[in-house]
C-alpha cells in the first residue's frame, strides 16, 4: 500500500452531524420530484402516466438500453405530473410498500443473476459519480479484476453519511461487500477507511469476526484529502498511477462506495430498489445537523425541516461535499441518487473574497496530488496558451480543488483550470476516453 | 419553523464552482507577518546605531509606500498598499543600507527598488529580480562611498559572531536576532524550511572547501539574512520545491565563492541576483513531471 502523500489536511467539521448518533427518518414530504437523468448513461423514459397510483418502490421509469438504470418511486401516492425530464408524485402519506418488496429466501450466488438484480434495483455509484453499478460490475468481470475496494474514506469535510452507515449497519455493509465481490468476480474485497473513523473500523472487524467472511478485509488510510477519490485509492492499492483516462480495471481494481454495498445488500436480500439513501444534512447554518434516510426526489427544504431548519441565512447550498460538490440555486432542487449531503454554508466558510495577486508561494504545487503546477496552468488558461497547457499536462487535473483551498491569494485555480479543460482542449479530451470519476466517497 | 426556509423565487443562491470551502491562509497575512517578523532585527540594529537606524527604516518604508502609491496613481492602476508588499520591500532595503546612508541615497535606492524593480514588472509577484536587492545594487553603483564595503575582520570568536552587532549586514544586527526572525517565519510556515537549510549548508561546505578562515566565517549577518529573507522570496525563486532547493544551494555555493573577491554583503547580493536571472529557466526545466505524463 502506498497512501497519498501529497494533497492537503482539511478541517473535518464532522463532529456536529456525528453528535446525532443515528440515521433518522425525515418527516414525510408531500411532493417527490424524480429527475430522469440521475445516472450517467443512456436516457430512460417514464413508464407511468399522470394519475396512476404508485407504491414505494414501484418502477416509474426505465430504459431499453442495457446500460440504463431504472428509477423507482420513493413514496406511495398518485403521479401528479410527468414531464420529459421528471416525474412528480404526490404522497398519500400511507407509505405502502410495493408488493414486490419482500425478503428473498434464497440469495443467488450466480454473478450474472446478482448483476441482473442490481440493475433492476436501480443501483448507481452512490459516492458521487452516479455511474451505473451493473455496468461497472460487468466491465470488471470481463476485464478480470482481483480486488474490489469499498470506499469508506469520506475524506471531504462535513460528510458523515458513509461513516454513520458503517456504524449503524455494519453487517449489511459486510454482506453487501461480499455480494458485490461475487458479482464483480474479484478475489477479495477491501473496505478502505480513513483513520478518523476507527470506531467504524472496529465495528466492522468485530462483526466480521463472527460473520467469518474471509474474503472481506479492512484497511486504514491516513486522513488526507483527496484520499477518497477513486484515482488516489487505486494508486494507493495498486502502487501505480493511472494514466489520464485509464480505467482502474487495467490494474485489476474496482472501486465502489460502501453505501453502494449497503444498497446492493438491500436490493439482493430484501428485493428493495434504491429509493432512499443516507444523506448528511450539515453546515453551520443548520440548527441540528443529522444523517437522514432521504427519499430520492425529496427537496432540500423538506430535509432541512427535519433538522429544525436554518438558523441563519446561508451563503451557498451545496449538494455533496464542500470540495467537489455542486452549488444549487434554490431549496427546491430535488436530490438525486448521487447526492451524499446537503450543506448550508455561511459566508465566512464559503465566500473566499476578492482575488489577489499571486505571490508564487508554491503551496498549490505542494498540494496537487497529480504533481501538476496549478499556478502555471491557471496562468496559461487565462492567456489561452494551449501549447503551454499541453506541456504542463492540463488533462491530468482531477479537479479535486486542493490548489484553490491552499491558495493564500484566493485565486480560483481549480475553477479556472476546469474552464480551460472544458473550452480550450475540448477536441483532445473527446478523442480520449473520458474520465470515470467517483468524485468522492 | 424557521422563516429562512423559503421556496423558489424568494431566495436564489449563487451557482458558483467549487471548492466551496475557504482556505485559512491569506497572502496579506503572510506579507504583513514577514514584515512584522523583521522586528527583532530592527531592534538589534537599534541597539547598535540608535535613532539613526530608525531614521533609515522610517525613510525607506514611507518612501516605498509613497512611490508605489504615486506610480499607481500615475499609471491609473488599483491601489495595492494594503497587501503590504511595498512596506516589506522598504523594510528589507532598510536593513541592507548602513544607518549612515544619506537621505538622498536612500530615496534613490527606494525609488529604484519599488518603481523599477517591482512596479514596472507588473507589481507583486511579477518581478524578475528581488526589488530590495535591485535597489541596493543601484545604490552600490551610484553612491559607492555610501554603501562602501564593510569587510570587518572575521577573526572573532564564534560567540562574538553570533551575539554581537556586526557590520556584515550594513544595518548592524546580530546573527542571533536574524535567527529569531527566521524561526518565526519557519514556525508560521510562511517559508519552506528547505531553502534556508540548503542555502546555509551549501555556503558552509563551499566555504570549507575553498578554505576561508575561520571556517565558521560564513555565519554572519548577511548570509543568514539572505537565507531567511532573500532566497525564500516567492516571486523571485522557482515555484516548485525542487527548484527552490536547487536555487538555494546554487546561491549558497556562489555566495561563498564570491567571498574570495568581495565582502560577504556583496557576494550575497550578487549571487542572489544572478540566480534570480536564471529563475525562469529553473521554473521551466526543474519541475516534477506530472504523474499523467510519466
Amino acid at each position: 500500500m502506498k497512501p497519498l502523500k501529497k494533497g492537503i489536511r482539511l478541517p473535518d467539521f464532522k463532529y456536529r452531524s456525528l453528535s446525532s448518533p443515528q440515521i433518522y427518518l425525515p418527516e414525510p414530504a408531500r411532493f417527490i420530484t424524480l429527475l430522469l437523468n440521475q445516472h450517467s448513461g443512456p436516457a430512460i423514459k417514464p413508464c407511468v402516466e399522470k394519475g396512476n397510483s404508485v407504491f414505494v418502490g414501484t418502477k416509474v421509469a426505465e430504459g431499453s438500453h442495457w446500460n440504463s438504470v431504472p428509477l423507482h418511486s420513493s413514496t406511495s401516492g398518485r403521479v401528479s405530473e410527468v414531464t420529459p425530464t421528471s416525474i412528480v408524485i404526490e404522497s398519500d402519506e400511507a407509505d405502502r410498500l410495493d408488493p414486490s418488496i419482500h425478503i428473498r429466501s434464497e440469495i443467488p450466488t450466480d454473478p450474472g443473476q446478482l448483476i441482473q438484480i442490481i440493475r433492476e434495483a436501480g443501483l448507481v455509484d452512490l459516492g458521487g459519480s452516479a455511474n451505473p453499478t451493473h455496468v461497472r460490475l460487468i466491465q470488471a468481470r470481463s476485464e478480470g479484476i482481483h480486488t474490489l475496494i469499498l470506499n469508506g474514506c469520506e475524506s471531504e469535510p462535513f460528510l458523515t453519511c458513509d461513516h454513520m452507515l458503517m456504524l449503524r449497519h455494519p453487517v449489511e455493509v459486510l454482506k453487501g461487500a461480499e455480494l458485490l465481490r461475487i458479482a464483480s468476480g474479484a478475489k477479495r474485497a477491501v473496505i478502505a477507511i480513513e483513520r478518523n473513523k476507527l470506531e467504524a473500523l472496529e465495528i466492522l472487524n468485530s462483526k466480521n469476526y463472527n460473520l467469518k467472511i474471509t474474503t472481506v478485509e479492512t484497511a486504514t488510510l491516513p486522513v488526507r484529502y483527496p484520499q477518497g477519490m477513486e484515482r488516489c485509492l487505486v494508486e494507493t492499492f495498486a502502487g501505480r498511477h493511472l494514466k489520464p483516462g485509464e480505467s482502474s480495471l487495467n490494474v485489476g481494481i474496482l472501486v465502489e462506495n460502501v453505501a453502494t454495498a449497503f444498497a446492493a445488500y438491500e436490493a439482493i436480500s430484501l428485493r428493495k430498489p434504491l429509493y432512499e439513501r443516507v444523506i448528511t444534512v450539515d453546515g453551520p447554518c443548520v440548527v441540528e445537523p443529522k444523517n437522514l434516510w432521504a427519499r430520492i426526489g425529496t427537496r432540500p427544504m423538506d430535509l432541512l425541516r427535519s433538522c429544525k431548519g436554518l438558523m441563519r441565512e446561508p451563503e451557498r447550498i451545496i449538494f455533496g461535499g464542500p470540495m467537489t460538490g455542486e452549488a444549487i440555486e434554490h431549496l427546491e432542487v430535488p436530490i438525486t441518487k448521487k447526492v451524499q449531503g446537503i450543506l448550508a454554508l455561511p459566508s465566512e466558510l464559503a465566500n473566499s473574497g476578492a482575488e489577489e495577486a499571486c505571490i508564487r508561494c508554491g503551496r498549490c504545487v505542494e498540494a496537487c496530488p497529480e504533481l501538476l503546477i496549478p499556478e502555471t496552468l491557471a496562468r496559461a488558461v487565462r492567456k489561452n496558451d494551449i501549447a503551454l497547457l499541453e506541456e504542463y499536462d492540463l488533462n491530468s487535473c482531477t479537479e479535486c480543488g486542493s490548489c484553490t483551498y491552499v491558495c493564500p491569494s484566493k485565486i480560483p485555480l481549480a475553477a479556472v483550470i476546469r474552464s480551460g479543460k472544458n473550452t480550450l482542449v475540448k477536441e483532445e479530451v473527446h478523442s480520449k476516453p473520458a474520465y470515470v470519476f467517483s468524485s468522492e466517497g | 419553523m424557521s422563516s429562512l426556509l423559503k421556496g423558489k423565487g424568494e431566495k436564489l443562491f449563487p451557482l458558483v464552482l467549487g471548492p466551496h470551502l475557504k482556505g485559512i491562509s491569506s497572502s496579506r497575512t503572510m506579507i504583513w507577518g514577514i514584515s512584522a517578523a523583521l522586528l527583532p532585527i530592527w531592534i538589534s540594529s537599534f541597539i547598535a546605531f540608535g535613532w539613526n537606524s530608525l531614521r533609515v527604516l522610517a525613510l525607506t518604508v514611507i518612501c516605498a509606500a509613497a512611490f508605489e502609491f504615486g506610480f499607481r496613481v500615475l499609471t491609473a492602476q488599483k491601489q495595492k498598499l494594503k497587501d503590504g508588499s511595498a512596506i516589506l520591500t522598504g523594510a528589507l532595503l532598510g536593513l541592507l543600507l548602513p544607518p549612515t546612508a544619506s537621505w538622498q541615497a536612500t530615496v534613490v535606492g527606494v525609488f529604484i527598488a519599488i518603481v523599477i524593480g517591482k512596479e514596472m514588472f507588473g507589481g507583486l509577484g511579477q518581478n524578475l529580480f528581488h526589488p530590495a536587492l535591485a535597489g541596493y545594487v543601484a545604490l552600490h553603483a551610484l553612491f559607492p562611498q555610501e554603501t562602501a564595503s564593510f569587510s570587518q575582520t572575521v577573526s572573532a570568536a564564534i560567540s562574538q559572531l553570533f551575539f554581537e552587532n556586526r557590520l556584515d549586514l550594513p544595518s548592524g544586527p546580530s546573527v542571533f536576532s536574524i535567527l529569531i526572525a527566521g524561526v518565526i517565519l519557519l514556525l508560521r510556515k510562511w517559508i519552506f524550511w528547505q531553502a534556508p537549510l540548503f542555502y546555509l549548508t551549501a555556503a558552509a561546505l563551499t566555504s570549507y572547501l575553498i578554505g576561508h578562515v575561520p571556517i565558521y566565517g560564513f555565519m554572519n549577518g548577511s548570509v543568514f539574512f539572505c537565507a531567511f529573507f532573500l532566497v525564500t522570496d516567492g516571486a523571485t525563486t522557482p515555484i516548485t520545491k525542487r527548484g527552490r532547493c536547487i536555487f538555494a544551494a546554487t546561491a549558497g555555493v556562489l555566495t561563498a565563492s564570491f567571498f574570495s573577491w568581495m565582502s560577504w554583503m556583496e557576494s550575497v547580493v550578487f549571487s542572489v541576483l544572478l540566480m534570480n536571472a536564471v529563475n525562469p529557466l529553473l521554473d521551466r526545466f526543474v519541475r516534477p513531471q506530472s504523474k499523467g505524463l510519466r
